[in-house]
């Protein structure tokens, strides 16, 4: 059994508009 | 001045705020009584997370296996202006 590597998402800055 | 919020508080969303996703401008938003907040992907995760249970170490924990490179201090000033705009409260 051979496991593709986990793609992680790239952490982005968390944020949000007001 | 944003106050500091520790990585063992435990944040918890407070009551009358809704958490949802705007199918219209493909956004997740929080709905409270003053006013939107519309977040950025990682910002509706760490919110997502904040159950009353878990951490703000553990939520990065959590995160940790979705995300590359997550900074326990960024989910802390996260939450820490989340607390400010009376969205989230924390315990701890």
């Amino acid at each position: 059994e051979q496991k593709l590597p986990e793609v992680k998402r790239e952490w982005v800055k968390p944020d949000f508009r007001d | 001045m944003t106050s500091v919020v520790a990585l063992d508080a435990v944040p918890h969303i407070r009551r009358g705020v809704k958490c949802t996703y705007d199918q219209i401008r493909e956004s997740h938003v929080v709905l409270f009584p003053e006013g939107v907040l519309v977040l950025n992907e990682t910002a509706a995760s760490v919110v997502a997370l904040c159950d009353g249970v878990r951490s703000v170490g553990e939520i990065a924990l959590s995160l940790g296996d979705v995300y590359a490179g997550v900074e326990p201090e960024d989910i802390a000033g996260l939450v820490a202006r989340l607390v400010e705009r009376r969205v989230v409260d924390v315990d701890g």
